[in-house]
């Protein structure tokens, strides 16, 4: 093994076994750009499933045998169906007892409880009895029991009771298909407390859920109820309110009061998982995982950070999008993801994620792809990223990349350098060109239309005379945009205006603006 | 040997190597003069000598890919990543031919482009022959035509795979025999980049067939897929077809509203309720016209109620976007596009 192979070979295992010894964030931050030679790459992900498979095995194989015995599986139903029938039919201390009894039965009746939880046939009764009784129970089988009910049970009140038991339990192994929940569940009320949910084991992406139901649940008391959980998950930790800790939470800000959890090997076997999952075929799989993945706590991104050396493209691609989507939360990563930074097919999503991640320390790396010679994609990509970054410093790496572009030969790499102007905070050199790529055919307009609409926002801001007004009509023209159809709502996808022609009529009001106003820091320059 | 048989001999093999040249490769269309093949940052670099190409290209659903209004809200203008990777994917010869695409963050705007599906890794041009004197010195490569090609995007919704299980692929019928056919059917003017599918109502109704009739005194309705390689509707679960009918009005009045029947369409992963009803090729499917509800957004798979007396209108309609205004009082002639339609009477 060369020493070259030896640092990088390293760096991953090195990451994945300080995971295992429950360690965050174990890389090493770098004053600057380390020095880089091509990653070595392995098949991580599936190494990594091993190794945690092994540990988990050997732990089982120490672990003292259960002190219920086994019963044969009719006997198990006997009974099972005995203590729920007295269960159900008993109150007072004599459910007590017929609940502590169900309880107290073996492993083997998690199985029983899901399915008959999962039993459209079975009475209302017993089907809720069945959760109460998992979460008393409190095992990893019965959390993945209570986990498939939230996957599967109807009616939804079902759902939303199994995912408020495993917010109570302190089972963590099943946090990322609960996180993937967030994608699929419909019912207001069990959005509000899967939310809930992950909230209770500090993944705070489930507050968007519970915020969502908030804002949006056409049944004001549940609407209430979730204003006042979200209020109540904010005083835990000590948070002003819930949208700055949903915001905090993205920003990868959480207030002294959330404690970082130390997550089981279960919850990271589970990670690496839906890790590996990014090299199947059917994206179906992959955008799940990519959804979940992204959403899940710091322990995620340095799970994904040792991802960056799988051997699969689409595993390496899958880990920098996920981090890329964590945004500053994945923060970590930088280091690792500067490794990669020079791979010709994975450098220009490295570079974005980079910019994402808000790792000023690439600030210099992303500034040398700004020189002619480097690819066009990961020049674009390069140039995207330092407006991310949004440091003032960058600007000087900017204004002579634009004086060196030949807007019409590289138009895309002209917007990118224009766009990160208006985010680094020089929008005077900048505004022309992203007013003209509103309406250029070969461009993507939105990226030009964001930076734009920062640019008018700032000016509000300041007071600038006309700002607001001409902010509040470059918003409204969204107004003609019909909303997309969800799945499961009849809104129609046809009619209304098209972004091209959205985007036109906002670079003719803001031609407008420009040219009679002449507003403070905003002359257009022609270069 | 004699020397004018050798010099004839020579002139012969000359004369052979020419005509094999010019047929295998055809006019070169920069004069021959370029010793370095060109290099391509964008498909209309493409434009300079396959204008006819580029223009039924960029009038296609492939050029939309990035830029239609209805992926533009559906994506929320790709603030959902997850569709980068088809509608606006690397180079296929790039990921590998059969592999999932990987998406590509420049050109974006170009959707599904010359550059997509013709670039090779080494930065050379894949073609359906080789052309060593044109600009963009095409290197023949079959893979090009087979459906592996478009698998990458297409058989994300199983599209591939249903036409593998299909006679046509036992038959050697491929996706581009109906997506890209040859020109006003000569081969000799090279295939059509258009691509039509399911926004070509006309290919639709080729590969649709629509019947009915009575039976013990109830009229049924037949739909085949007669000619879609692959089930029907296929691909984006968005893509929906219904079956409509309705009491024929008489001469003078006006028809009544129609009743839906049956809907044929790939769920929503979210709709967990909901069957998967798509028609498979070569699948017919009969239903029973009755006067019971029917919700397009079920999926119906059996109408129920009392048969319909009298004579009546059956249609077909297909549409892209899966939901009507009011599935309660779907309007399908302004919120879908027709198919078939035929009347049954006694």
């Amino acid at each position: 093994m060369t020493p070259r192979t030896s640092h990088s070979f390293g760096r991953w295992l090195g990451a994945i076994l300080c995971l295992l010894a429950g360690a965050a964030a174990c890389t090493p931050e770098p004053e600057s750009e380390p020095e880089r030679s091509a990653p070595v790459l392995a098949p991580v992900a599936l190494d990594a499933i091993a190794l945690i498979e092994a540990r988990l095995a050997d732990a089982r194989a120490t672990a003292l045998p259960s002190s219920t015995p086994p019963i044969p599986p009719a006997e198990l139903v006997r009974r099972m169906e005995g203590l729920m029938g007295f269960a159900t039919g008993s109150g007072g201390r004599a459910r007590d007892a017929g609940v502590t009894d169900l309880v107290d039965s073996p492993a083997e009746a998690s199985a029983w409880l899901r399915a008959r939880a999962l039993d459209e046939d079975a009475r209302e009764a017993e089907r809720y009895l069945c959760l109460e009784v998992l979460e008393r129970r409190g095992g990893q089988d019965d959390a993945e029991a209570l986990m498939a009910i939230a996957e599967r049970a109807r009616p939804a009140g079902l759902r939303a009771g199994a995912y408020w038991r495993l917010g109570r339990m302190g089972e963590d192994a099943v946090l990322a298909r609960l996180t993937l929940r967030l994608k699929y569940e419909t019912d207001w009320e069990a959005v509000l407390w899967l939310g809930w949910a992950l909230c209770q084991h500090g993944i705070y992406s489930g507050l968007d859920g519970v915020l969502a139901v908030a804002n949006s649940a056409p049944d004001r008391d549940l609407a209430e109820r979730a204003t006042a959980e979200a209020q109540a998950l904010a005083d835990e930790i000590g948070a002003g309110d819930a949208y700055q800790l949903a915001n905090g939470w993205w920003r990868g800000e959480l207030p002294a009061g959330a404690v970082p959890r130390v997550r089981s090997l279960e919850y990271q076997l589970e990670l690496w998982r839906w890790i590996a999952r990014f090299d199947e075929f059917q994206l179906r799989g992959v955008d799940d995982a990519r959804f979940l993945l992204a959403r899940l706590d710091g322990v995620a991104a340095d799970v994904l950070g040792a991802a960056l050396f799988d051997a699969s493209p689409y595993v390496r691609l899958g880990a920098v999008q996920c981090l890329e989507r964590m945004g500053p939360r994945a923060h970590s990563a930088g280091p690792l993801l500067l490794e990669h930074l020079d791979d010709p097919e994975l450098g220009p999503w490295v570079a974005s994620a980079l910019g994402r991640i808000q790792y000023p320390p690439a600030k210099e790396a992303l500034e040398q792809r700004l020189q002619p010679g480097t690819a066009p994609a990961l020049e674009v990509a390069a140039a995207r990223a330092l407006g991310h970054l949004g440091l003032a410093e960058a600007v000087p790496a900017l204004l002579a990349a634009l004086k060196n572009v030949d807007a019409g030969q590289r138009p895309e790499l002209h917007q990118a350098i224009a766009e990160s102007l208006v985010w680094c905070g020089a929008p005077a050199f900048a505004l022309e060109a992203l007013v003209a790529a509103l309406t250029d055919p070969r461009l993507e307009p939105s990226t030009s239309s964001a930076a734009l609409r920062h640019h008018l926002a700032r000016q509000a801001a300041a007071s600038v005379p006309g700002a607001q007004d001409v902010l509040t009509e470059f918003d409204a023209l969204n107004a003609q945009r019909p909303p997309a159809a969800a799945p499961g709502s009849a809104a129609p996808t046809r009619g209304g205006a098209a972004p091209r022609e959205i985007e036109a009529a906002r670079a003719a009001l803001l031609r407008n603006y420009f040219d009679s106003a002449n507003p403070l820091d905003s002359a257009p320059v022609t270069k | 040997m004699n020397p004018f048989r050798i010099a004839l001999g020579v002139l012969a093999i000359g004369v052979v190597a020419w005509l094999g040249f010019e047929l295998a490769g055809g006019p070169s269309r920069d004069g021959g003069t370029s010793s370095t093949p060109m290099t391509f940052a964008t498909s209309a670099d493409c434009r300079q000598c396959h204008a006819e190409v580029y223009d039924e290209w960029a009038m296609s659903e492939h050029a939309n890919a990035w830029t239609g209004p209805e992926v533009r809200l559906l994506s929320m203008d790709f603030a959902n990543q997850d569709c980068i990777d088809c509608h606006a994917p690397s180079p296929v010869f790039q990921s590998g031919i059969g592999e999932r695409v990987r998406p590509r963050n420049v050109r974006q705007v170009e959707g599904v482009d010359c550059i997509t599906c013709h670039l090779l890794p080494d930065g050379g041009v894949a073609g359906t022959r080789s052309d060593p004197r044109a600009a963009c010195r095409p290197v023949a490569r079959a893979e090009l035509s087979s459906a592996e090609h478009c698998a990458g995007c297409h058989n994300q919704h199983g599209t591939v795979d249903q036409w593998r299980a299909s006679r046509f692929a036992a038959q050697g019928v491929g996706c581009i025999d109906c997506h890209m056919p040859h020109r006003g059917g000569d081969p000799s003017r090279g295939r059509s980049h258009a691509s039509p599918g399911g926004t070509d109502i006309e290919l639709v109704r080729g590969a649709i067939a629509l019947r009915g009739g009575a039976q013990d005194g109830v009229w049924y309705v037949e739909v085949e897929n007669i000619g879609a390689g692959h089930s029907f509707p296929t691909d984006e679960r968005s893509r929906a077809a219904d079956l409509f009918w309705r009491p024929q009005a008489a001469q003078d009045d006006a028809p009544l509203p129609w009743r839906h029947l049956a809907r044929l369409r790939d769920p929503y992963r979210t709709e967990v309720d909901v069957p998967t009803t798509l028609l498979a090729a070569h699948e017919t499917r009969r239903y029973e016209v009755r006067s019971g509800p029917s919700d397009p957004h079920r999926h119906t798979l059996a109408p129920v109620g009392d048969p319909v007396q009298g004579p009546i209108e059956v249609a077909l309609f297909y549409k892209r976007s899966p939901y009507y205004a009011d599935p309660a009082a779907p309007d399908p002639e302004r919120e879908a596009r027709l198919v078939h339609r035929i009347v049954l009477a006694p």
